[in-house]
């Protein structure tokens, strides 16, 4: 049985012929292409289609039914993170997952209470219903717990609580999206409201059990962590040498800015692949073509397409171009991009027959290694069921795990990428730019690599100068590309470890045409900013440029056209009514109250007409 | 008073565009009249003058102002790139 649906995640994740492309990417990866599978041969940077061999077959299968998506798969596809996503499953999966044997389901419960997806108020009235046994009247919580805030608010948190599962259904229910305005009928309806106010707000169990369990817990990290003394133990017993087994050999843990080092190397690759720069897979230093999985991500995102403009005769071995989404995509942070390809993972398992138990599985433990800190290890047997550790070689390819031996087991070290996949979410509304300016380790790293005597690759620090000069500290082709996508190309000066670039309208204004947006390109700056400008009080990017990059986009909407369809109203009380039922679907573009002509969208303009004639009908024929 | 029987090609629902609203500032509304002047009278594409920033124009001719306004606005940037220190372009 394990095996059965073990193998169907992994047929949805790459290629059948080559299911064991888990683990580190780098080495392995070219002696795989040399030695046998002809699908890793071709992928190169044709499309992976091209192979229309069996083992293509199953991706293209599981592709085409991704797009035959039911509502609700299709609302969850669109989250930005991963709370908005656990926000838009029903209460349902929700409980089931408060109820995974621990630590799952307890760090999941703490982690949806720590969130912004509750209001404070809501979590007040969590913790408190906890506290007290977990069952309490909807009218005291209302009118003793919360007074001051008002009602609504208190009605508000209380439906909060049950979307996401941790009351019993009261019947106040609402997915996102849709109003609150039936909150305001339920608080002034007095007859309902009585009806409510009687009843009694119950914790689940589920949730009430988790809770419990964390409350209770000594330790903040989910699993035990490897402890030095563990490893000291190992070596004094002289484990090391034990290796000739065929298994590899025990390593010391891997230091922060090792782990660190690591995410960006495995994320270049994918970048590297994204702008096409000619670096990827040369043999010396380079980085490696990301595995074929990757690619074909790539491409179902849409950050990929097949070159529009290829000529040849066989279209699917068109080379695959970066589209303009896929630009965007670039200048994201780590985070952003993370996310979006773990939500991928997630949509791939959608019509996976066990796909609930599987995606409950991922979501604990995407939100466990949230809970983690950096630096600290994990043996794999910690992990005990045979999908968790599926899981946990499949995010070790996305960056978020570090996998080696230590002390003769194998460990899993989560990087600051999958810890800030929980944490950084939980600010997403703030709009905070520098996500990775705030992770101490990142800064280090970055640091040490400056002042590295040989420059390595991956680092990229970022000093912008009030005359528009920006000097870029990176020795890597893909920052020079992705900074070229905005900078004046032509006027470029370099040094071994420096390039000085400079923002003139027109490299801005060509980035706009590709759909880069200003507050894109703000935020790259901001992220990789130099790590000596986040010392000082400087600000990150100066003033006079922010202001300049806006303006040079404010200019791009100087003028606007509209396709309109005007309505001449015959009186004022008409030309009111048209105008608030127009401006309330946003369809209204100009009106006119001493002529009473209206302008309207024409996209809307049928509904708008359909309701000129019902306000007529009712107002001049009576 | 019943609706009008002159709406009778409207009494279907369907709707036909009148033109596309031009929204700008007053400077390039100015612009946009001159634009509109130079033309021969066949030519002409304001349909409307609505207020300082508004107008209804003929859907063809938005290329063309698009064009032209980009032109226009080209014509006004000055940029120097400032190479401030020693050049160290070695080419």
């Amino acid at each position: 049985m394990h095996q059965n649906w073990e193998q169907k995640i992994s047929s949805y994740f790459s290629c059948s012929q080559v299911q064991n492309v888990l683990v580190m990417p780098a080495p392995s990866k070219r002696k795989r292409a040399g030695d046998a599978s002809s699908t890793a041969s071709k992928v190169g940077r044709s499309s992976a289609d091209s192979s229309a061999s069996s083992a293509a077959n199953t991706a293209t299968q599981a592709a085409s039914e991704l797009t035959k998506i039911d509502p609700q798969e299709e609302l969850l596809s669109t989250s930005k993170s991963l709370f908005e996503y656990l926000e838009r499953l029903p209460p349902g999966t929700l409980r089931s997952i408060y109820n995974l044997p621990p630590p799952g389901g307890a760090t999941v419960a703490a982690a949806v209470l720590r969130s912004s997806s509750l209001t404070d108020i809501a979590r007040q009235c969590a913790l408190r219903l906890v506290a007290c046994g977990g069952k309490f009247k909807v009218g005291s919580i209302v009118e003793k717990w919360i007074q001051r805030h008002g009602q609504r608010d208190a009605l508000l948190a209380l439906r909060r609580l049950e979307s996401m599962g941790i009351l019993e259904p009261l019947g106040l229910a609402n997915r996102p999206g849709q109003g609150n305005d039936d909150i305001d009928d339920e608080a002034n309806d007095s007859e309902k409201r009585a009806k409510l106010m009687a009843k009694i707000a119950c914790l689940t169990p589920e949730f009430k059990g988790a809770m419990k369990l964390h409350l209770s817990t000594m330790s903040s990290s989910p699993w035990p962590t490897i402890a030095r003394e563990q490893i000291e133990e190992f070596k004094k017993s002289g484990g090391g040498a034990k290796s000739d087994g065929g298994e590899k050999e025990s390593r010391d843990p891997p230091a922060p800015y090792e782990l660190e080092l690591y995410t960006q190397s495995s994320w270049d690759s994918v970048l590297h692949f994204l702008v096409g720069s000619d670096e990827a897979g040369k043999d010396k230093g380079g980085v490696e073509e990301p595995p074929e999985v990757m690619i074909q991500f790539l491409t179902r995102i849409g950050l990929m397409q097949e070159d529009p403009d290829y000529n040849g005769a066989d279209r699917s071995r068109a080379p695959l171009v970066i589209t303009s989404k896929g630009y965007e995509f670039m200048l994201r942070d780590t985070n952003a991009q993370v996310w979006q390809f773990v939500l991928q993972y997630l949509n791939s398992l959608a019509h996976h027959n066990m796909k609930d138990a599987i995606r409950m599985e991922a979501l604990s433990f995407l939100i466990c290694l949230g809970s983690c800190r950096v630096g600290e290890g994990y043996f794999n047997s910690v992990l005990q069921s045979k999908s968790a550790r599926i899981l946990m070689k499949d995010l070790a390819r996305f960056g978020l795990l570090f996998v080696c031996r230590v002390a003769g087991k194998k460990a899993f070290y989560p990087t600051r990428v999958a810890v800030n996949l929980v944490a950084s979410n939980e600010k997403e509304g703030s709009r905070q730019t520098d996500a990775i300016g705030q992770s101490v380790a990142a800064t280090r790293s970055l640091e040490e690599s400056l002042s590295a005597p040989v420059p390595s690759r991956s680092h990229l620090a970022v000093v912008v100068q009030t005359n528009f000069q920006v000097v870029a500290y990176t020795t890597s082709k893909l920052h020079i590309s992705t900074l070229a996508l905005f900078c004046d190309v032509e006027s470029y000066r370099r040094l071994p470890n420096v390039i000085f670039f400079h923002i003139t309208r027109d490299s801005i204004r060509s980035a706009f045409r590709l759909g880069v947006k200003a507050d894109q390109i703000l935020r790259f700056l901001h992220v990789h900013a130099h790590p000596m400008l986040r010392n000082g009080d400087h600000q990150l990017v100066p003033s006079n440029v922010t202001d300049q990059i806006l303006l040079w986009d404010r200019e791009r909407r100087r003028v606007v056209m509209d396709e309109v369809w005007a309505h001449q109203c015959r009186d004022s009380s008409e030309f009111a009514a048209v105008g608030q039922y127009a401006s309330d679907l946003d369809a209204l573009a100009w009106g006119n109250a001493h002529t009473n002509k209206l302008y309207v969208h024409f996209g809307k303009s049928e509904m708008v007409y359909a309701y000129i004639r019902k306000w007529r009908t009712k107002h001049y024929n009576s | 008073m019943p609706p009008k029987s002159t709406k009778s090609n409207q009494s279907t629902g369907v709707t036909s565009p009148s033109g596309y609203l031009l929204t700008c500032d007053p400077p390039m509304k100015q612009f946009i009249i001159n634009l509109n002047d130079k033309k021969s009278a066949d030519k002409k594409f304001i349909l409307e003058d609505l207020d300082a920033t508004h107008l209804l124009i003929k859907g063809d001719v938005r290329d063309e102002i698009t064009r032209k306004v980009d032109e226009w606005m080209d014509e006004n940037v000055f940029s120097t790139i400032e190479r401030v220190g020693e050049n160290l372009d070695t080419s």
